[in-house]
């Protein structure tokens, strides 16, 4: 178990390692020269006297690496600059908008499994009857509708036409409504049909013959044994797609006007605000990583295969 | 004495297949003896297995016949009723039993779990029984905490034998339990069957295409082309002085060691042309009459006993 972890951690601190190494060729090569920018927004003329001057205070002068490593060191305090456009250090503004992304995802994954793992389930178990087909439409229709459409749809029928939900002000937890079911739908669908069919695969393993053969209940089989095999394959889907509910989540923010890291990346992108874009990119390659890291820690938990090293060939 | 399993007149066709895969098969098998069922791959005997369990995957289109255990017709039967005699009236080793055991689950639990539900005993109670089935199939008691990926392929077996044990099902079917293993642990394997053909009193349907292994534990022998039985038997009479050609060839085909080297192995002939009514065997037989291709012919009594499906050799 350790070695196979440690292995998959090896891999995952490479990751954030090239990231941070993109994300500090960004703040160099794309963003233009900062001396410059930062004399534009002083308001100093930009004279060769000047900008040399300011590339030394900002430590431009000197070596690529040694500029690398005195700005990942100021990153791992959490000082990603300042911004251009605002003048707010990035932390501050970090400081507000994280709690709001994170409220919007975790709300969205926790609705994604809390339908996603009964509705496959019944479906599975029920398949090809009316449960099934009636959760398997719904599922093509979640998949085949993008998710702003659905957000637009929400909103129009929950806020505009019933007066039911707010869709600005405060973030209450009614706020918070639209936009998860928004973010989490597309994901729930997708899940149905993974889990269901992780379960169906299942159901026509050998193992579950020798159950059945031993005139075992088909609730033992299923909660006793092929739940929990299916949830491996799952769970290795999961540590993915939180990845695409954190990139789904910039569209629902921009949509439903929610304060989150989303809306903050679309204004800074309008506003070529390079500290913003580099922070959000650094962010994002240490959420993908934690999440990985974790899915790996359950898989190897959930798995014995993977946990002692065993083959697959059984 | 009233046979334990009688099957009469079984059928069992898949979708989209010409001819049954199990066609119009009678076998009778009485308390406590060992009846073989050997044929080439694909005769459709595992088909016969499944079908005497009552499993019929969804591609099975129909099914004809009766199969009654002790008397009790079991085609038909409601899930619940099988259930009650699934693992103790019957039991089977399937085919794959390299799959039979659920991967991700010790081998102790899935005892428990068996044990459990089947007997109603409690955990602690049913690992001391299972600790003595392992020995009964000289397994070590430490195999409890593997996974079965950590087994060997004859210990895999000899578990799922064990568990067969633990139920004393009146009827074993026991499918090819010795084909995906070496030739000395095949010889401990059906040391282990004949165990429990004593110790249980079980009646064995052995299924093989290993004729050494029939011909020793097997008091009667069925030999099954193509869906039908076409010879039916005593073992040393089918073995010793069989009648249909197609048994001359099975036997005739089996590699001898006391044989010389330069003496090529024997081989059936491969049928030409499709089945067009007749006999089955016919395009392949060396002794064919023209009366084999007009019409089918039926089993009956032979001239050195037992049971045969020819026209030139009844
Ligand atoms: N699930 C299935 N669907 C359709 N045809 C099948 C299925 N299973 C087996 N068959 C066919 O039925 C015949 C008998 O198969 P099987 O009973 O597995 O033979 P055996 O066990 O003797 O090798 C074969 O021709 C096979 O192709
Ligand atoms: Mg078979």
């Amino acid at each position: 178990m350790p070695g196979y972890l440690i292995k998959k951690l090896g891999r995952l601190l490479l990751v954030l390692i090239g990231v941070s190494l993109i994300a500090f060729g960004m703040t160099h090569w794309i963003q233009g020269n900062p001396a410059e920018l930062v004399l534009a927004q002083t308001g100093v003329d930009p004279t060769q006297e000047e900008i040399e001057r300011m590339e030394h205070q900002l430590g431009l002068d000197r070596s690529l690496p040694e500029q690398y490593l005195t700005w990942i060191e100021k990153v791992l305090q959490g000082d990603f600059g300042t911004s251009y456009i605002t003048g707010v250090p990035v932390k501050e503004e970090l400081a507000y908008r994280v709690p709001a992304t994170l409220k919007l995802t975790i709300g969205a994954f926790l609705v994604t499994l809390g339908l996603a793992v009964p509705l496959g389930i019944w479906s599975a178990v029920q398949k090809d009857k009316l449960p099934d087909v009636l959760t398997r439409g719904a599922a093509s229709m979640g998949l085949a509708v993008p998710g702003f459409i659905w957000g637009l749809l929400l909103c129009y029928w929950f806020s505009v036409r019933l007066g039911l939900l707010p869709m600005t002000g405060e973030q209450t937890f009614a706020r918070l409504v639209l936009p998860v079911l928004t973010l989490s739908l597309p994901l729930t669908s997708r899940y149905i049909c993974v889990i269901r069919g992780c379960i169906l695969e299942q159901l026509e393993e050998g193992y579950v013959f020798l159950l059945r053969s031993k005139g075992l209940r088909e609730r033992t089989i299923l909660w006793g044994n092929v739940l929990k095999n299916a949830a491996v394959p799952v769970v290795s889907l999961l540590g993915l797609s939180l990845g695409s509910l954190l990139g789904g989540s910039v569209v629902v923010e921009s949509l439903f006007s929610w304060p989150g890291l989303g809306s903050y990346l679309i204004t800074s992108i309008n506003n070529r605000d390079y500290p913003v874009i580099t922070a959000y990119v650094l962010l994002m390659a240490v959420a993908f990583v934690l999440i990985n890291g974790l899915a790996d820690l359950l898989l190897c938990l959930l798995d014995p295969r993977i946990r002692l090293g065993g083959g697959r060939q059984t | 004495m009233e046979p334990l399993l009688v099957v009469e007149h079984f059928s069992v066709q898949y979708q989209r297949m010409d001819r049954p895969a199990v066609d119009d098969v009678s076998l009778s098998l009485n308390p406590g003896q060992v009846l073989g069922v050997v044929g080439e791959s694909g005769c459709g005997k595992t088909t016969l297995i499944k079908g005497i369990l009552g499993f019929f995957p969804h591609c099975v289109a129909g099914v004809a016949g009766s199969v009654r255990l002790e008397g009790k017709e079991l085609l038909g039967l409601p899930d619940k009723e099988r259930r009650n005699l699934l693992g103790t009236s019957m039991d089977v080793i399937a085919q794959d039993s390299g799959t039979s055991l659920n991967p991700m689950k010790r081998i102790g639990k899935q005892f428990s779990q068996i044990l459990g539900e089947k007997l109603g005993l409690s955990y602690q109670s049913s690992m001391i029984y299972a600790r003595e089935l392992l020995a009964r199939v000289n397994c070590p008691k430490e195999l409890l905490n593997r996974f079965p990926f950590q087994l060997s392929g004859g210990q895999r077996q000899r578990v799922l034998i064990a568990l067969a044990f633990a139920l004393r099902p009146k009827l074993l079917l026991a499918d090819e339990p010795t084909s995906a293993l070496d030739v000395t642990v095949q010889g401990q394997v059906l040391r282990e069957l004949e165990l429990l053909r004593r110790d249980c009193k079980s009646a064995i349907l052995l299924i093989s295409h290993n004729l050494g292994a029939v011909s020793r534990i097997a008091d009667q022998v069925a030999v099954m082309y193509q869906g039908q039985v076409v010879e039916y038997g005593e073992t040393h009479q089918v073995m010793d002085t069989p009648s249909h050609p197609y048994t001359k060839g099975l036997i005739a085909c089996v590699p001898s060691l006391s044989l010389p080297k330069s003496q090529r192995l024997y081989n059936i002939p491969q049928g030409g042309k499709e089945w067009e009514g007749g006999c089955r065997f016919a395009s392949r037989c060396p002794e064919r009459i023209p009366d084999c291709q007009r019409q089918a012919p039926q089993l009956r009594p032979g001239k050195k006993g037992g049971l045969v499906a020819c026209h030139c050799c009844g």
